[in-house]
């Protein structure tokens, strides 16, 4: 090693022991006689060195608290995909037949009609039938008919009777219950893949069902782990205050920022279909006493869809009223009015999805005296 | 991998977000200091860190287990990071400071930051500052490996595994880099040496 750019190359290599015991010598020889490597070797030291010292910085406040959110809204997503394209799937193997089949039909029968009568009338027949048929798919295609209820549905004789309605929906499907019945029997693999979130979103969960429960104990902070854990082997997503409160909040639920002291309480997205084995895990988790469960209370939507269409037309009112009013005209205000009724128009949208999800709030507090 | 990690990565796969986050609660500083270096500005580190979790978290079922889950963590943080450097290159920015129209007339564009406050900010020696700006100066592949080898502090067979390139090949990047660095520094403050070491 006895060139300077030889040496050049290898002054990281040195300073990171990355250099053999023979090219270490060869290089600090070198170096004790070459002053311009010596200083460069100085330099780059220095370099490492402030690098070095570079301080980590803390995470950005509410980091965690995002990413959950965003985590929660990838999941949702997911599970949407995976389970409208599993119902795309039964759909295409249920229907293609039945519509292969009717196509068929109606080609004959339209051939036969136009050629002993009137043309007009057979071609009107037709497009009829047709209409018909279409309006049958689309029924087997809305998330509260047969074909997604069944994905929640394990017993396969369950899941077909769903199907007989969902392929009777139609006039024509009837017929071929038989063979759908076949075809869409659900398989091993759907049956362990059963989703546990099958469709919906955080905020459209909380417009139907609400629950709450009560856990009793002398140390409350002790049982959150357990009751987490026993959320979690039931398929339940821990809800963060600030993930409630964006959303259409249930009025028999009261999301707290700080909860009383000596009171912890939780909350969690669960399935409906786990509800029974989350409450079953909880009763049998907890001495009898020790945990109290609230009936689930179904959300009167309807009377909250009143409340908050009442709410817009008000504000419809008051917006029209300060936008007329030129001189007293208040921008700041107007926004406001403006915010809230785009909100509640968010919020309306939300109602109309029915849910598949409770809301349980959980409380662990200390027995009450 | 330690047994513990081993049945949280198991349950993380199967989707369950609370194993996924104690997971991840050991990498996430680490991933928003790689950020933070690679951008040099803490309110994209923020978001882009964000990103790289996501995207941990949709493909953690392709996470084959043949390296270290701290390797395939941080080379998904390099590979974002650069991705947006990139994609950044070809897109103007939005100077903060512009002048915005709005109906009163003028104002400047007001952003909001997370960053720490301004006292925060002026106990931090301003030789941070100045390594900060010098490797954000650097182009991207000699930054990543100043930030993964010495900020971060792993080794050369890692940072190959990271980056995906021969062991060779990172040896003589991490070499040039600190050259251009050292040059960078020299530039910025003609008397660095003098200045701020000791």
């Amino acid at each position: 090693m006895k060139s300077c750019s030889e040496v050049n190359e290898r002054i990281s290599l040195y300073i990171d022991q990355e250099l053999s015991q023979e090219e270490r010598v060869q290089f600090e020889e070198h170096i004790h006689s070459c002053s311009a490597c010596k200083a460069e070797l100085e330099d780059i030291l220095q370099v490492v060195e402030l690098c070095r010292g570079m301080e980590e910085e803390e995470l950005p406040a509410n980091f965690k608290e995002d990413l959950h959110r965003k985590l929660l809204e990838v999941k949702i997503q997911e599970e949407k995909t995976n389970s409208s394209r599993a119902a795309m799937t039964r759909f295409i193997r249920i229907f293609s037949p039945i519509a292969a089949c009717l196509v068929l039909v109606l080609l004959v029968r339209g051939a036969f009609l136009s050629g002993m009568f009137n043309m007009g009338k057979a071609s009107s027949s037709a497009q009829d039938m047709m209409a018909k048929s279409e309006m049958a798919s689309l029924a087997g295609e809305t998330p509260e008919n047969g074909i997604s209820a069944k994905i929640a549905a394990p017993q396969d004789g369950d899941a077909n009777a769903q199907l007989d309605q969902a392929a009777g929906a139609g006039e024509y499907g009837i017929g071929f219950a038989g063979e759908t019945e076949a075809a869409a029997r659900p398989t091993a693999e759907d049956r362990s893949q059963a989703p546990r979130l099958t469709a919906g979103a955080v905020d459209q969960a909380i417009n139907g069902r609400v629950a709450n429960m009560f856990v009793y104990n002398d140390s409350p902070e002790t049982q959150v782990e357990t009751v987490k854990t026993l959320a979690a082997a039931n398929g339940a997503d821990e809800l963060q205050v600030t993930e409630l409160k964006s959303v259409t909040l249930s009025y028999s639920i009261t999301a707290k920022e700080k909860p009383s002291e000596g009171e912890i309480q939780l909350y969690f997205l669960v399935s409906n279909t786990r509800m029974d084995a989350f409450t079953g895990a909880l009763t049998t988790n907890f001495n009898q006493g020790d945990v109290s469960i609230q009936p689930t209370v179904e959300q009167d939507v309807a009377q909250i869809q009143n409340a908050l269409a009442t709410r817009l037309v008000e504000l419809d009112g008051k917006i029209q009223e300060t936008e007329n009013n030129k001189k007293t005209s208040d921008k700041e205000s107007l926004n406001k009015l403006k915010e809230e009724r785009a909100r509640i128009n968010d919020e309306l949208d939300k109602l109309n999805c029915p849910s598949d999800y409770t809301l349980v709030s959980i409380v662990i507090q200390k027995r009450p005296e | 991998m330690s047994e513990n990690e081993k049945v949280l990565l198991d349950r993380a796969k199967a989707g369950e977000i609370a194993a996924f986050e104690q997971l991840i609660e050991a990498y996430q500083r680490k991933i928003f200091n790689i950020a933070l270096r690679m951008v040099g500005n803490y309110d994209d580190a923020g978001d882009l860190a964000q990103e790289v979790l996501i995207r941990i978290y949709k493909s953690i079922r392709s996470f084959k287990e043949q390296s270290s889950f701290s390797t395939w963590v941080y080379r998904i943080t390099t590979n974002v990071c650069l991705d947006e450097i990139r994609k950044r290159k070809n897109r103007k920015v939005i100077s903060l400071d512009e002048e915005i129209q709005v109906e009163d007339g003028e104002m400047k564009r007001q952003v909001e930051s997370n960053e720490p406050s301004p006292e925060d900010t002026a106990e931090k020696s301003e030789l941070q500052k100045l390594v900060g700006d010098a490797i954000n100066d650097l182009p991207e592949d000699h930054r990543s490996v100043i930030i993964l080898r010495d900020i971060q502090g792993f080794s050369y067979e890692e940072i190959a595994q990271m980056l995906q390139c021969p062991e060779g090949t990172i040896k003589s990047r991490i070499n040039r880099a600190r050259q251009a660095l050292k040059n960078i520094l020299q530039n910025k403050r003609e008397l660095f040496i003098e200045d701020y070491v000791k």
